[in-house]
């Protein structure tokens, strides 16, 4: 059910798309590159003259929910552009752009790639990237937790499963609980049983060891 | 020439390291504009997008979506922007082409915007004619050889498409407490 709204609502935002419209000439519009799968069009509103739009001829919202082979067909689209920008229109750079959600800028449904052509001092702000720092053990975390999900896309598999909130090396030393030890010393020697639910990263057997069993 | 990308890929912050292959690798930018930003660059040193060939900048993009796809999924970001500044007149500071994939929540306080330019119609029509004349005599790519190295890194594409969607609402418990360790950082 969710799923048939779903989909009314794409077929709806496809329908009153303006670019599903350009695409399909019912609208005018300034082409200046088309193949099978998409077009690129200036836009009305340039950065610069000449910045220009790369869209797929299929409505499409977010580069995530697309066909690699459609997708990168797109950038390689861009290159050409970005090449043909800084050659015909004497450009000193370019700026490549996609927002992805409109959370990150996305201003229409139908997904599209900026290719702006760039001069020195050209008085463009957008494209210069703050710059925070980042404490070393913030970046470590974070970088676990990306890297978990980057693998899976790539189908890599390492060998140390990674656990995001694992305990401290030493405590799991502990928790194997040595002969001479009575149970309720090696209880008292692990991580409190709450603390270990809370977080929510174990599997049956660790919680089981911490149980002295 | 020292490049920091090229002491990157050397080893040399390999706490950063996110991916790599033969072709390219992908680390956090110890710089980032959010808290999410990875820089996916090719191994070999080339300056700028043109001297990239269609496949590696076919690669290189692939990669920069899977990226983006793994940032949803992981630090539950509301979008993705790739950027990349090509020329120092871009914004370019690294010597060494490279493409930003920047995690974003909606109020994060970042914005994106120019000024949108007014041009006469005969301006539009200059700059349509000049790049339309250009891009038309631009040589057809030619059929490249080793077109399956690239794919075999490649997922079936119909996990992709599930992923985008449903990844998100998956491992709620976890990763909330990740993401509220993520919120706290400066």
């Amino acid at each position: 059910m969710a799923e048939d709204n779903a989909s009314n609502n794409a077929e709806t935002q496809k329908q009153q798309c303006i670019f599903c419209k350009i695409i399909a000439g019912k609208v005018a519009s300034r082409k200046v590159y088309e193949d099978d799968k998409c077009v690129a069009l200036l836009d009305i509103n340039p950065a610069n003259p000449g910045h220009t739009l790369i869209l797929p001829k299929e409505h499409q919202t977010i580069l995530p929910l697309m066909r690699e082979d459609e997708a990168s067909h797109l950038f390689k689209i861009a290159k050409k552009v970005s090449m043909a920008q800084i050659r015909a229109l004497k450009a000193d750079g370019t700026n490549i752009f996609v927002a992805n959600g409109a959370a990150a800028g996305q201003k229409s449904p139908h997904l599209m790639i900026h290719v702006i052509p760039r001069r020195e001092k050209d008085g463009i702000t957008a494209f210069t990237l703050p710059k925070n720092t980042i404490g070393n053990e913030d970046q470590d975390k974070l970088r676990v937790a990306i890297k978990q999900k980057v693998n899976e896309h790539f189908g890599i598999k390492e060998t140390e499963h990674v656990q995001i909130e694992a305990p401290k090396p030493e405590k799991v030393e502990h928790i194997a609980p040595p002969e001479e030890m009575s149970d309720e010393e090696a209880l008292e020697d692990t991580v409190p049983p709450e603390e270990v639910m809370s977080k929510g990263k174990f599997d049956l057997d660790s919680i089981s060891r911490l149980f002295g069993k | 020439m020292s490049c920091e990308y090229c002491e990157t890929i050397s080893g040399k912050n390999e706490s950063a390291m996110l991916y790599s292959d033969d072709k390219l690798f992908a680390f956090l930018s110890p710089t980032p504009a959010t808290i999410g930003h990875i820089i996916i660059a090719p191994k070999t040193h080339l300056p700028i997008m043109e001297a990239l060939d269609d496949k590696t900048m076919e690669h290189v993009f692939n990669v920069a979506n899977k990226i983006s796809i793994a940032l949803f999924e992981s630090i539950k970001c509301e979008g993705t922007n790739l950027i990349v500044q090509n020329g120092p007149a871009a914004g370019q500071e690294a010597p060494h082409f490279s493409v930003n994939v920047i995690a974003r929540r909606g109020g994060d306080g970042f914005v994106f915007d120019w000024a949108p330019k007014q041009l006469s119609e005969e301006e539009m029509a200059t700059v349509e004619l000049q790049l339309k004349e250009e891009l038309a005599k631009a040589p057809e790519k030619k059929p490249e050889p080793e077109m399956e190295e690239g794919k075999k890194e490649d997922l079936p594409s119909e996990k992709k498409e599930e992923k985008g969607e449903e990844g998100k609402e998956k491992k709620e418990e976890d990763e909330n407490y990740l993401v509220k360790q993520l919120k706290r950082m400066p």
